[in-house]
């Protein structure tokens, strides 16, 4: 049995099922415990959805999410969230206080919360920035400030929605490669969110396709077993970024004759 | 002193000059084109130019009125502004937070904020007297429903993923309501107060033209009876004056007190 | 979705004929009628004075003044609001005494406007749109400080001069803020009026409040401030309404 496993999840708004609503439909994936598994697709097909099933925020309106077996009923420790863009950040905050912010509510000491708080600080770079308030800092640094939240809880399962989707390309690549190494240490399970395949191919173990929605699924996995720390510009990389291109590209293009069509 | 000297001739004496003129400049100018007006008025009494008003002023500061005046005013505005702050958050807060509440709450709040508070004036007094209770209750329910929308507001736009975050690391009811909502909705709350003061200087003041026998109101309306316009210019520009300094004061204490919680970018 | 909706409308109108039925017996059985009228005694004394017309022509009385001085202060603020807007000098010189002179509440300005313009119609005109005036311009300021860089310069690259850009990239993006000035305005307005009726007028609601309770007619009292309430709810729905649809491009949010 899989660690986290999305079972006939079908997934929509508004009380009837017709063709138009529904965003996922009879989605099924099976997540290996320490596997970081990164789900690429289009724009609307519900990746995000699926993130948020497996967060907790929803409920499938069919089919079953599972934890260890047993299904979600609601957000909780075990499943933290990195979040796209800053606004889940608290801006009254500092850097510090955000980073204890879940070992406040856990209860934990003071002392012991400092101390943690600042070594996470210090692991994603932002030691000389602890005591800044998050308007004052960079975007990329918030979502340093996020990763570094998310990861003081020690969490078995790590989710992240497109968490450098606002960052340039630049801060980007420094921070797939941060959360390459910090995601290694860890031995928690990750499921990325994410529409860059260079993204995917940099992070993930394993990697789904979705199609286009509606009522989307799976369309197709890959393995990665490219050997650690991945280069960019090697030819392996290019091979797979080809394989992935094709497969994405034909749900790609669904989405853009969609969008012209209406 | 010379520290703070020396800093100014470090940064631009002549900036810091100029930014003064300019500054000071415009208050000069309404001065002297207040003057010629009243000077090519021509009727002292209807129109009294800045001389006349000034002495006015000092002898109503001499005989003690105008202090007197400003201090009651103060007083009612204070008393009704904090309590109205804390009754508007509170319930500002409760519509925000519980939809059966805003909807049971609603019919009433969004009729009422169309009824001025001086449109109660007379029931006010009748039911509570002629003393400070009434002005004091006028006060605290223009403030009410100042706080109670901002605060509202406040509430229903928390970013939902603020709720989210603070959901998976285990806070929930009241802690959530405590730690993310409170704090998220406070910069609403504030913007919100601040409103509420200068809504209750102009209720004050209306209320102490109708119905009081002391207060800046009182002395504005009641001068007028013994056309006594220079009195009146000395009532509305310690007015101008007063307001000034207490939306100046609010500002500080928002910004000393509430450093976390101000907008970014204020 | 649709069941939600009414649930909450149940609600509200389940709070409110409470709270009317808690009233109505409250003023027939443990209040005089001096002291708090029951609803019923309320509607009554409305409807004779309908009848008669008396509440009409203090309504109307009312909602002229308003109409004048909110009309002309619209136009005048807006006027004096671009002016500023358009000529920096002219709002650098200018917007520290408006931001001294906001701080005196217009209601303070009824005593000179009575001694120069007595206690006839002007005044209160005078009055209205002084209190419009002053609450769209400080509006149209804030809307003007604005920077907008990326589009001046998008109009810039396209050829537009000086005058074009204010015509075209300034002046629309200040709409919403002259719009929401005066919506503003028009609330402010009508209290600052309603004092003004009550200290200095033989006709409107504010005196009919004022003068119901001088005659002990609570019931007469209860009637304008609920005339108070219908006027200011027609004013503004009529404004809102009048605005998405006109101004529909900008969005208004209301």
């Amino acid at each position: 049995m899989s660690f986290i496993a999305f079972r006939e999840v079908g997934f929509r708004y508004g009380e009837k099922e017709d063709a138009g609503n529904s965003i996922l439909r009879g989605l099924n994936l099976e997540i290996a415990r320490g596997t970081f598994y990164v789900l690429l697709g289009p724009s609307g097909c519900g990746k995000t959805t699926a993130l948020n099933l497996l967060a907790g925020f929803e409920t499938p309106r069919s089919g079953s999410v599972l934890v260890e077996g047993r299904p979600v009923q609601q957000p909780g420790m075990d499943r933290v969230v990195i979040f796209q863009g800053d606004d889940s950040l608290y801006p009254w905050l500092t850097a510090l206080e955000n980073v204890e912010f879940p070992l406040r509510m856990t209860g934990r000491g003071a002392a012991e919360r400092r101390n943690r708080a600042e070594a996470w600080l210090a692991r994603v770079g932002l030691a000389n920035h602890a005591a800044k308030f998050p308007h004052q800092l960079s975007g990329g640094m918030k979502q340093r400030i996020q990763i570094a939240r998310a990861l003081v809880c020690d969490a078995p399962v790590l989710l992240m929605d497109e968490p450098f989707g606002a960052l340039d390309a630049q801060t980007r690549t420094i921070l797939q490669d941060e959360l390459v190494d910090i995601c290694a240490g860890s031995g928690a399970t990750v499921l990325f969110i994410t529409h860059d395949i260079a993204e995917a191919i940099i992070l993930a173990d394993r990697i789904g396709v979705m199609r286009a929605g509606p009522g989307s699924a799976v369309k197709d996995e890959f393995e990665l077993d490219l050997p650690r720390p991945r280069n960019r510009g090697s030819v392996e990389f290019a091979a797979v970024y080809d394989r992935i291109q094709r497969v994405l590209g034909e749900e790609v293009q669904k989405v853009v004759m969609r969008e012209a069509a209406a | 002193m010379s520290t703070a000297i020396a800093k100014l001739s470090g940064q631009g004496f002549a900036h810091h000059l100029t930014w003064l003129v300019l500054r000071v400049l415009p208050f000069v100018g309404m001065i002297l084109l207040w003057d010629f007006a009243s000077r090519a008025f021509d009727v002292p009494v209807l129109f009294p130019g800045p001389l006349t008003t000034w002495n006015k002023a000092v002898e109503l500061i001499a005989e003690g009125q105008l202090q007197a005046d400003i201090l009651i005013s103060l007083w009612r505005i204070a008393i009704g502004f904090v309590l109205g702050s804390l009754l508007g958050m509170t319930l500002g807060l409760m519509m925000g937070l519980s939809r059966p509440i805003a909807d049971t709450l609603g019919p009433f709040v969004h009729t009422l904020r169309f009824i001025g508070p001086i449109a109660w004036i007379s029931a006010v007094m009748m039911w509570f007297g002629l003393g400070e209770t009434s002005k004091v209750i006028l006060i605290v329910y223009t403030t009410t429903f100042v706080v109670l929308i901002s605060t509202m507001i406040g509430v229903l736009t928390v970013h939902p993923n603020k709720l989210r975050a603070a959901r998976v690391f285990g806070a929930t009811g009241f802690r959530l309501f405590a730690h993310v909502t409170l704090p998220a909705a406070l910069p609403h709350v504030l913007t919100g107060a601040r409103l509420a003061m200068m809504n209750s200087f102009m209720t004050i003041i209306a209320a102490e033209m109708v119905a009081a026998r002391q207060g800046l109101g009182f002395l504005i309306f009641n001068s007028r009876q013994w056309m006594e316009v220079d009195a009146i210019f000395v009532g509305m520009i310690t007015l101008g004056l007063l307001g000034l300094l207490a939306d100046r004061l609010m500002a500080l204490l928002t910004r000393l007190l509430f450093r976390r919680f101000r907008p970014a970018d204020a | 979705m649709s069941v939600r909706i009414s649930r909450g409308v149940m609600r509200g109108s389940g709070a409110v004929l409470l709270f009317l039925v808690a009233w109505e017996i409250a003023g027939r059985t443990i209040f005089v009628p001096a002291v708090l009228p029951a609803p019923s005694a309320i509607t009554a004394e409305g409807w004779a004075r309908w009848l008669s017309g008396a509440l009409q022509w203090d309504a109307l009385m009312s909602a002229s003044r308003l109409a004048v001085g909110f009309t002309a202060g619209s136009l005048l603020g807006a006027f004096l609001g671009l002016l500023f807007g358009a000529f920096a000098p002219v709002r650098r010189i200018l917007e520290p005494l408006v931001q001294f002179l906001r701080f005196i509440p217009p209601i303070a300005w009824l005593t000179p406007v009575l001694i120069w313009f007595g206690i006839g119609e002007e005044g209160k005109w005078v009055l209205i749109t002084y209190t419009t005036t002053f609450m769209v311009l400080l509006n149209t300021l804030a809307g003007f400080a604005e920077q907008h860089r990326d589009r001046m310069r998008a109009a810039r690259v396209f050829g537009a001069g000086s005058w074009d850009i204010f015509l075209h990239v300034r002046l629309p993006a200040t709409v919403p803020w002259i719009l929401g000035g005066m919506r503003i305005g028009m609330g402010n307005s009508f209290q600052t009026l309603i004092v003004a009726e009550m200290l200095a007028s033989n006709e409107g609601l504010g005196q009919l409040i004022l003068n119901s309770r001088l005659q002990l007619s609570t019931e007469g009292m209860f009637v304008g401030i609920a005339g108070i309430a219908v006027l200011g709810i027609l004013a503004d729905s009529a404004f809102r309404a009048a605005t998405r649809r006109l101004f529909h491009r900008y969005r208004l949010g209301w």
